[in-house]
């Protein structure tokens, strides 16, 4: 079930869905969305940015993952964005 | 089990993958309680009377599961519903993040149930469905009127967006409605899959093996393309080899009984021990019963390892215990099955010219 396109800014607050199922399982995420039955794995980067996903803003996001990895802002920037526009598409998150 | 082989492979082979990683299950079935409003033939389990685990204890047992890394749950009984903690536990379930499914008689599915099962975010609530005719599923069940609330509860919780699974074990008794069974899913928006083995009594004893089809009807299904897609059983049985493991029971997924007894699988009744006096991971690290039975593959099994037939069986260890009295030998259940697979494709391939 896609939860279409949706305007998402660096202002933007994101938090984890209350409906998925989550677990940690060698230290990457794996979610489980029940109204579509599917199952995502992520990887290191996208692992972090879901666990920052907890009503902070997509700039607030950004920050703490160019604090984190080793990886320039304007790109930090432009993958968090892609990267949580993704995942309310999927309906793993919802965005105030 | 649906036969619908290969559909599901892709998600079966990505759990397998996940279970390897963390040596833990990520799937389990919680027998909640072993009573139940029903007393269906073909039932089986066996109505135990001892103490089941307590609130308290299933919420610990929840903890030590979510520790372990199992992400799936399937709630089952008995009729899970009888419990009057029921909703406590599936909260508590939901607040430490599983994937929850239910499996239910729905005979205690009110509007209300409904709602509150709404509010769950279930991937599925599994129901069985014997008969499209109300007088042929009473009959299996025991209880007139049951044909009438399952359907009434079912669709229920598809008005309010919660996906149905109906299963039907395939007897005798409807073995001539399948086609009728797949309309009805699909008019009423349900998924629908089948299981053609019957399954004995747990305890050996009361399975009415007159219900169970005969081989010319299980060659039947097994020839029918909307049941069977013949061309991935083939793939399988190209695919089988003699160092496959026999099945998932110990390594993907495991069960609980009501009394917190850890299984493989709801069938094969071996216990590796129990949440009241071992933790849930301790339990299943430390278990050599575990260790044997998840390594076992077609090369451990004496009568079946040079058997012609193994590429098209689908052998149930638990099966062969209860019925055929060695958990490693041949099962009868699963012979006939797999005999009846082989000749549906090999007809298919002749009918093709
Ligand atoms: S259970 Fe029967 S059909 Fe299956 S491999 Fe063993 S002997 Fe062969």
């Amino acid at each position: 079930m896609s939860r279409g396109k949706k305007k998402i800014s660096a202002d933007s607050r994101v938090s984890q869905h209350p409906d998925i199922a989550s677990r940690t399982i060698d230290d990457q995420e794996v979610v489980v969305v029940p109204a579509t039955r599917k199952l995502q794995i992520l990887n290191e980067v996208a692992t972090r940015i879901w666990e920052l996903c907890d009503g902070r803003s997509v700039g607030d996001i950004t920050d703490a993952i160019v604090e984190e990895f080793d990886v320039k802002p304007s790109v930090a920037r432009r993958d968090a964005l892609e990267l949580v526009e993704d995942m309310h598409e999927r309906g793993m998150v919802v965005i105030e | 089990m649906t036969i619908r082989a290969g559909r599901q492979s892709g998600f079966r082979i990505l759990l397998e993958s996940l279970a390897a990683r963390q040596e833990t299950p990520v799937a389990a079935m919680l027998q909640l309680t072993a009573r139940c409003n029903l007393r269906c033939q073909h039932c089986y389990q066996v109505e135990r009377r001892k103490r089941e685990l307590t609130t308290a204890q299933w919420f610990s047992t929840l903890d030590e599961l979510h520790d372990a890394g199992v992400l799936f749950l399937t709630l089952s009984g008995g009729e899970p519903l009888l419990r009057p903690d029921f909703f406590d536990i599936c909260r508590r379930a939901r607040e430490l993040r599983f994937a929850l499914q239910l499996k239910t008689n729905a005979l205690l599915i009110d509007r209300r149930a409904a709602d509150r099962l709404a509010s769950l975010a279930l991937l599925d609530v599994q129901m069985s469905l014997y008969s499209t005719q109300s007088k042929v599923h009473d009959s299996i069940t025991g209880l007139r009127g049951s044909h009438r609330r399952l359907m009434s509860a079912a669709r229920m919780l598809v008005r309010r967006n919660v996906k149905v699974s109906m299963m039907t074990p395939i007897m005798v008794v409807n073995v001539g409605e399948i086609d009728d069974l797949v309309s009805l899913a699909d008019r009423e928006g349900f998924d629908w899959s089948m299981d053609p083995h019957l399954n004995v009594c747990e305890d050996g004893g009361c399975t009415p093996l007159s219900l169970r089809t005969s081989d010319e009807q299980l060659e039947e299904i097994f020839s029918n393309p909307k049941l069977v897609d013949a061309r991935a059983v083939r793939r399988l049985a190209r695919e089988r080899r003699p160092a496959d493991r026999v099945c998932n029971a110990g390594r993907v997924s495991c069960c609980i009984t009501a009394e917190g007894e850890v299984m493989p699988c709801p069938l094969l009744q071996v216990s590796f021990g129990n949440v009241l006096n071992r933790p849930f991971a301790r339990i299943w690290t430390s278990s050599r019963k575990r260790a044997r039975i998840d390594a076992l593959t077609w090369n451990d099994l004496p009568g079946c390892r040079d058997c012609n037939l193994m590429p098209w069986c689908v052998r149930c260890h638990g099966a062969a215990l209860i019925e055929d009295g060695d958990m490693k030998g041949p099962s009868r259940i699963a012979c006939s099955a797999a005999a009846a697979r082989r000749r549906a494709v090999t007809r298919k391939r002749a009918s093709r010219g």
